[in-house]
């Protein structure tokens, strides 16, 4: 038996102690005598899963193409960290990281459940079990037979060489795995008709799904950022959505339990939040992995083979069904208690802020679900444009906003007194106006562009940003480990605040350049100064050196966007292209090539012949007799859509033409098509207005052999101001989030007393009951 | 008490009733070509790239192809940047945009090329937009 075999007997072993655990400790909530056993069951599926990722990991490093899975994400040339990332590259290899990270978190899970363990495990375990089953009808280990294994892999995508492919996924789906905690939990609280036990046990991990899920969001959207080229790092995909939607609701969930703990309510919306959180992201996987949505992504998920979809809908069905069916059997004996007292309280400021959360979560939800409802109601397929996400969540981001700067000023147990409230928020109030007003004037002045609604919504950022970053500043001075929610808070408001501006102040420059020729821009003199690897066009890693010259005596710098053909399917050899980014404290300079360039620069590779001429002048190139007989002048006089045409009579082989090579200031130029195949060119930088000359290129030309002097490289730049905000602000949430983690993991235990009697009884319990969590098995330590 | 309550039911109410509004707006149906060509507002498109129909305008910076649809329509669309990626290799093309004139001015492009990274049958879709 070689290693896949062992993968898959290892992936049938696990689906099969998965399932076992899951009836015995179902049986153990009635008798604890089958505990010991639960867990043992449980012990090796986890064994089973992490061998079955090892082995993958194996086949992938020792690059075993006989592994279809292997041959189809990996490559021999590859270095060890890309072969090590092609074991989460593909649908099978990230369903087995999900389970992975699902059977590990549990081991973290069972010690911390005390009474809670039977059920909580029953569900948690049952969850694992869907995941390896997929996996049994999706197998990573799938071989090729021995006639038909390729000599070599076919590599991994280009976009996905980077090294946050060997961070981003196995950070996210840390969070993924940990949404089916809540859940599980959730539905012992129900089950166990307990209202605030569950709260206490659950906290620390839904602190824990919150930061990995968030950081997995953050590094995706770095990701996209640095390397995709289109210059956001958000864009309402499917994908993306089906990862923010869950995360919305957990951070709803994360105070509301907070709110649970303090004021003793909300018990009915925290059992509910726990219990989409999971079903959620289940549903995100059916739509982005089935190809109901594949026409709106650009994430290149392949469908799923129908067994391991069907799985995937089965597992999306029984939970939502069976933890909302449990949520409104039980409803009417969870308890409803008011907690809000009056509209300055912070009481209200939470539950508004969390139903904020929810909506912008449902409004989501709808948004990219529309290609699937607008089937099913209207016949007609339809899709939301990216503006709706703007659209539709903007009131509720303002009124969020407008809460997270109030809330450090508001208390749990006082109505506040409304003069004295006023009085607190006037620092922040005003100094965001102070800001405001500044703005307004610069921009009045440099003329930016003005919107009221952007406007209102970097104040209320400015808001949220300055009143909770004044209760930060005095936290830390008393207790340090309190202040992580309103330093995640101060991050948000920094979030907002860059993605607004850099977006809504985003400056745009375009030029065509060419050997020799420049273009200004943002304060610069651009100039093209070939490759990084010139004799290479085909190497991996080249680059297009672009010098950028200050034309105010600031620093100037080479960019060095990456451009250069993948030929690893030498029939087809793609383009890869991904910015330059040149980083200032205030500003980001996205520099990208048009990709396009390349289909210029392919032509270019073509042996081109040049020929100076003035106007009135015939000249003879190979077999083409050329009279260059005026110019033509389109657009404003030096104005950037000023074009030049050199009228040419061009006599081929006796026949004669008209051809008019066009050039445009600044910015390209327009071939014309020559008799006998080839073009004709001319360069904007090449024509004297004074000597009426142009120097006309021939390019195609049948026998030509000297390379083209002209590379012609279409460069993009745009200035993204404030962009360092948002990279701030994600530090500083997952910094406060780390706190806040920290915090609950250290103190959950301590609060729940443990009944007599109760699991512990059935032995095996390592440690002493409950005085420290067991070193080494906290996420916060 | 009363009072809280009220906010917040009436503060729901109005921002559903805006994203409502917002869905209205900015829902962006699938059409075919003969059904593009009735259309005023915005719609997406599929088609085929007509073969050698790709021409990448470096003076008016603009890309133009031609698509094809499942019922053998043909609609040629103006998609006002130098598209990225590789689009020649284009398979298939989800152009959104709308109608001008006789053209079709695409303000974002889906493109699927076959991805050689995702196995043998699989595609990959790239996005242009401006």
């Amino acid at each position: 038996m070689n290693t896949a075999e062992w993968g898959r007997l290892v992936i049938y072993l696990g689906t099969a102690s998965a399932i076992t655990a899951t009836v015995l400790f179902a049986l153990a909530a009635k008798q604890e005598r089958w505990l010991l056993w639960a867990r043992r069951a449980y012990a090796l599926a986890v064994a089973s899963v992490v061998t079955a990722f090892g082995i993958l990991i194996a086949l992938c490093m020792r690059s075993d193409f006989r592994v279809v899975y292997v041959a189809n994400f990996s490559s021999s040339d590859l270095p060890w960290y890309y072969k090590l990332s092609s074991a989460w590259a593909g649908q099978e290899g990230s369903f087995l990281l999900w389970a992975f990270w699902t059977a590990l978190l549990g081991l973290l899970l069972v010690r911390r459940l005390q009474r809670y363990e039977p059920l909580t495990m029953t569900v948690y375990s049952s969850i694992l079990a869907f995941l390896m089953a997929i996996l049994t009808k999706q197998s990573p280990f799938l071989l090729y037979p021995p006639s038909e294994v390729p000599p070599e892999g076919m590599g991994l995508n280009p976009l996905l060489q980077n090294y946050w492919m060997a961070i981003h996924p196995p950070t996210i789906f840390i969070g993924f795995a940990a949404l089916a905690i809540p859940f599980s939990i959730a539905v012992a609280a129900l089950l166990r008709k307990d209202w605030d036990g569950w709260a206490q046990i659950a906290m620390p991990f839904v602190i824990l799904c919150w930061v990995t899920l968030g950081a997995g969001l953050i590094l995706g959207g770095y990701w996209a950022y640095v390397t995709l080229g289109w210059g956001g790092f958000w864009g309402w995909d499917p994908v993306e959505n089906s990862s923010l939607v869950p995360w919305l609701v957990i951070t709803g969930l994360m105070h509301g339990l907070v709110v649970q703990r303090n004021r003793g309510g909300l018990h009915r919306s925290n059992l509910l939040m726990a219990l989409l959180g999971a079903p959620l992201f289940f549903y995100g996987t059916y739509m982005t992995r089935s190809g109901a949505l594949a026409e709106s992504s650009v994430h290149a998920f392949d469908a799923l083979a129908k067994g391991a979809l069907g799985l995937v809908v089965a597992m999306f069905v029984t939970y939502t069904a069976g933890g909302l069916g449990l949520w409104l059997f039980r409803l009417r004996s969870i308890p409803s208690k008011q907690t809000a007292e009056g509209v300055l309280s912070r009481d209200l400021a939470f539950s508004l802020g969390i139903i904020a959360l929810v909506v912008i979560a449902g409004l989501t939800l709808i948004g990219a679900s529309m290609p699937v409802i607008s089937h099913l109601i209207a016949k007609q397929s339809s899709a939301v444009d990216v503006s709706y996400y703007h659209l539709a969540n903007a009131p509720f981001a303002y009124v969020f906003l407008l809460l997270l700067g109030l809330v450090p000023f508001l208390s749990w147990h006082k109505v506040e007194n409304t003069d004295a409230f006023i009085q607190r928020i006037s620092a922040p109030w005003y100094a965001t106006l102070v800001i405001g007003l500044a703005v307004a004037f610069v921009s009045y002045f440099l003329r930016l562009p003005t919107a009221v609604g952007v406007f209102v919504l970097m104040l209320l950022a400015v808001f949220a940003t300055l009143s909770n970053a004044m209760l930060v500043w005095r936290l830390a001075q008393r207790s340090p480990m309190s202040m992580g929610g309103y330093l995640t808070h101060v991050g948000v408001g920094l979030v907002l605040l860059g993605a607004a501006a850099s977006a809504f102040y985003e400056q745009k420059a375009e030029a065509v350049l060419t050997n020799g020729m420049t273009a200004e821009m943002f304060g610069f003199r651009v100039r093209y100064a070939g490759m990084t690897h010139p004799d290479e066009e085909m190497g991996k890693d080249n680059a297009v050196r672009l010098k950028f010259e200050s034309l105010n005596g600031g620093t100037s710098f080479e960019a060095r966007p990456v451009y250069y053909f993948d030929t690893h399917n030498p029939m087809q050899p793609r383009r890869v292209a991904e910015p330059y980014i040149y980083k200032h404290a205030l500003y980001d300079m996205y520099i990208a090539i048009g990709s396009d360039g390349a289909g210029v620069i392919e032509r270019m590779q073509d042996p081109g012949k040049t020929l100076p001429i003035r106007r009135g002048e015939t000249k003879k190139m190979g077999d083409y007799t050329v009279h260059f007989k005026n110019f033509q002048i389109q657009g404003t006089m030096g104005g950037p859509d000023m074009s030049i045409g050199a009228v040419l009579d061009v006599e081929y082989r006796g026949k004669k033409t008209e051809l008019v090579p066009v050039a445009v200031l600044g910015r390209g130029w327009k071939p014309a098509k020559l008799p006998g195949g080839g073009e004709v060119a001319i360069f904007p930088d090449e024509i004297n207005a004074n000597e009426r000359q142009v120097v006309l290129h021939f390019f195609g030309m049948p026998g030509q052999t000297t390379m083209p002097d002209h590379i012609i490289v279409p460069v993009e730049v745009k200035l993204k101001p404030l962009i360092n905000l948002v990279w701030l602000g994600t530090m500083l949430m997952m910094l406060g989030g780390g706190i806040a983690m920290r915090r609950r993991f250290a103190e959950a235990p301590l609060r729940i007393q443990e009944p007599a009697g109760t699991p512990e009884a059935a032995g095996k319990r390592r440690g002493k009951p409950r005085t420290k969590p067991v070193p080494g098995m906290t996420g916060g330590h | 008490m009363k009072k809280a309550y009220l906010i917040a039911i009436g503060f729901i109410a109005l921002g559903l009733l805006m994203a409502g509004r917002a869905m209205i707006q900015t829902i962006v149906p699938y059409v075919s070509v003969a059904q593009a060509r009735q259309s005023h507002g915005k719609v997406q498109v599929k088609g085929q790239l007509v073969p050698g129909s790709l021409e990448m305008d470096h003076v008016q910076m603009q890309t133009r192809f031609i698509i094809q649809d499942a019922q053998g329509d043909r609609l040629p669309v103006v998609h006002p940047k130098l598209a990225q990626g590789n689009v020649e290799q284009a398979t298939e093309i989800v152009a959104i945009g709308r109608m001008e004139g006789d053209a079709f001015v695409a303000e974002k492009i889906l493109y699927k090329c076959p991805s050689k990274y995702q196995g043998k049958q699989m595609q990959e879709y790239q996005e242009s937009s401006q």
